[in-house]
């Protein structure tokens, strides 16, 4: 895969979950907590799913820690540092 | 190039899904002559005045003429939902009487389970009055007609309608009709196609189910609800978040409610290996809510634990992730709910063989279900305070036994649903204490 920089994940990142919510990507903001746009156990799976799709990474099997997945930005930032052994 | 056939504003036909709930209260009916209905209960604090209520929703459910429809087929052999003509009356009944305290849960259990009085009947309300500043309200509900969150949304919209918001733009998207979904005949097949994969994959396990108590005709259900404040549903949320992963909260209870339960299944289910669980999941999207008031809008999520992993936190939660996971990514749920359509052609009868004949008569141990936060997202009701929200749905014969999870504000509840009989109460007692150590 090629090199994002977070940025650049964000930006993809919100346009899924916009796409998961069915709202307006202008809605997502990187720093909104994802429970408060509305994902609950169901939706944070789907993006799960389209994260490993997107970014070919599989973050089922980590720890799932809130720090990686508060918000939009943190998994950003958590995709950009890819697989961790 | 895709030909849509004109749909009349009189029918609103019947999804796979609605189809497949239709059939499961058919099934309910023939088990215990009881139906699959649910029932909606708000904690309301302050004053509140029968007569003022009676009024305003007597005006009020006027405006939905579909509450006095019913189930038919339709030439081109879809069922459909027929909506009487605008003005047409809908039977609404409203009991109300006073009630101790500790007679809350047999005074509610006995209201959800007295059956409606004509097939046009689908929505009767209840207001049991503790004190002159305690009441909860019950809404019971035709299953067919609303799912959970429906009927919560339903409530709502009563809400701001009550308190003289402007509610034409919200009644103006409610989507009553629906086209009949005769086309994409592909996709409906691959569909098909995925989902007898996954009944075939199930036949043959024996499966971990509790014997129901006999004679079934005539039994209706008991309830325990189990409260947790705010502080324990925050500790709750934590140990979710910790435990099964951030936002894991339905794995986390769902992994609770079997652990809760295993004890008695293994007392006394004979020779099963397998605990199947059939957990229902909203399919709408913040969007769709507001359009998507009537009828259901769900699908399921199965997941299998091997009974002897069942003592083990690490493994339930591992199992319930990774199956959760998969299904999601193969997209079992939309699939489940797109090949649904092609059984809508299936009598309910017959539908209901379909559905048990995989595991030779059975449906699952345990249905679950989690219901989101947001249905009703006010913090009054008339002119009371909304103190608490809960579900207490009657659940499809087999299995008749379930739970549902669902959080309101800062609180959370679980209510215990299953065939009077099935467990003793002291056994109720053992689980709802299991319940509140476990999460």
């Amino acid at each position: 895969m090629e090199e994002l920089s977070v940025m650049e994940v964000e930006r993809k990142l919100i346009g899924e979950i916009a796409t998961i919510l069915c709202v307006d990507p202008a809605a997502v903001k990187p720093d909104v907590p994802l429970p408060s746009l509305g994902l609950d156990s169901m939706g944070f799976v789907e993006l799960l799913v389209v994260v490993e799709k997107v970014f070919n990474l599989r973050l089922m099997d980590s720890g799932l820690t809130r720090e990686d997945f508060e918000t939009v930005h943190a998994l950003a930032c958590r995709i950009n540092r890819g697989p961790e052994a | 190039m895709k030909v849509r056939l004109p749909y009349s504003r009189a029918k609103r036909y019947l999804t796979g899904i609605d189809w497949t709930i239709l059939t499961l209260d058919r099934m309910s009916r023939r088990a215990t002559g009881g139906s699959n209905d649910s029932q909606i209960v708000l904690e309301l604090q302050g004053a509140f005045d029968d007569r003022r209520f009676r009024a305003a929703l007597a005006e009020f459910v006027r405006l939905f003429p579909v509450l006095a429809g019913k189930s038919m087929r339709d030439w081109n052999l879809a069922p459909y939902w027929k909506i009487p003509r605008a003005g047409h009356a809908v039977p609404v009944r409203v009991e109300s009487r006073r009630i101790d305290r500790q007679d809350l849960m047999s005074a509610l259990g006995e209201f959800v389970n007295t059956r409606f009085s004509s097939p046009v009947e689908h929505l009767a309300f209840g207001v049991f009055h503790v004190d002159d500043d305690r009441h909860y309200l019950a809404m019971r509900f035709d299953h067919r007609l609303f799912d959970a969150q429906g009927a919560e949304a339903f409530l709502e919209l009563f809400q701001r309608w009550y308190s003289g918001e402007d509610c034409r733009a919200r009644l103006a998207e409610i989507a009553l009709t629906e086209p009949a979904h005769l086309n994409d005949w592909k996709n409906k097949f691959e569909a098909g196609k995925q989902l007898v994969r996954m009944l075939r994959a199930l036949v043959g396990t024996p499966l971990m189910v509790l014997p129901r108590p006999a004679p079934l005709k005539g039994r209706t259900f008991k309830f325990c609800l189990m409260e947790f404040d705010a502080r324990e549903t925050q500790a709750i949320t934590g140990r979710a978040y910790a435990e099964a992963g951030f936002l894991m909260f339905m794995p986390y209870t769902l992994a609770g409610a079997i652990q809760a339960l295993d004890e008695i299944f293994k007392a006394r289910a004979n020779g099963g290996r397998e605990y199947l669980l059939s957990v229902s999941v909203d399919l709408r999207t913040p969007k769709t809510a507001a359009s998507q008031l009537f009828f259901n809008h769900l699908s399921f999520l199965i997941f299998r634990i091997p009974a002897v992993d069942a003592g083990d936190r690490r493994k339930v939660l591992e199992a319930i992730r990774a199956q959760m996971y998969e299904q999601i990514k193969s997209g079992f749920p939309r699939a489940l709910s797109e090949a649904s359509m092609l059984m809508r052609i299936l009598p309910p009868a017959l539908l209901s063989r379909f559905l048990l004949k995989p595991l030779r008569g059975e449906f699952a141990s345990l249905g679950f279900s989690c219901v989101g936060k947001g249905g009703y997202a006010l913090s009054q009701f008339m002119e009371a305070t909304l103190a608490n929200l809960f579900h207490m749905p009657m659940l499809p014969v087999p299995p008749g036994v379930g739970l549902v999870v669902n959080q309101f504000g800062n609180r959370m509840n679980a209510v215990l649903t299953s065939l009077d009989g099935m467990f003793s109460e002291e056994e109720e007692q053992r689980i709802q204490e299991k319940m509140r150590h476990l999460l």
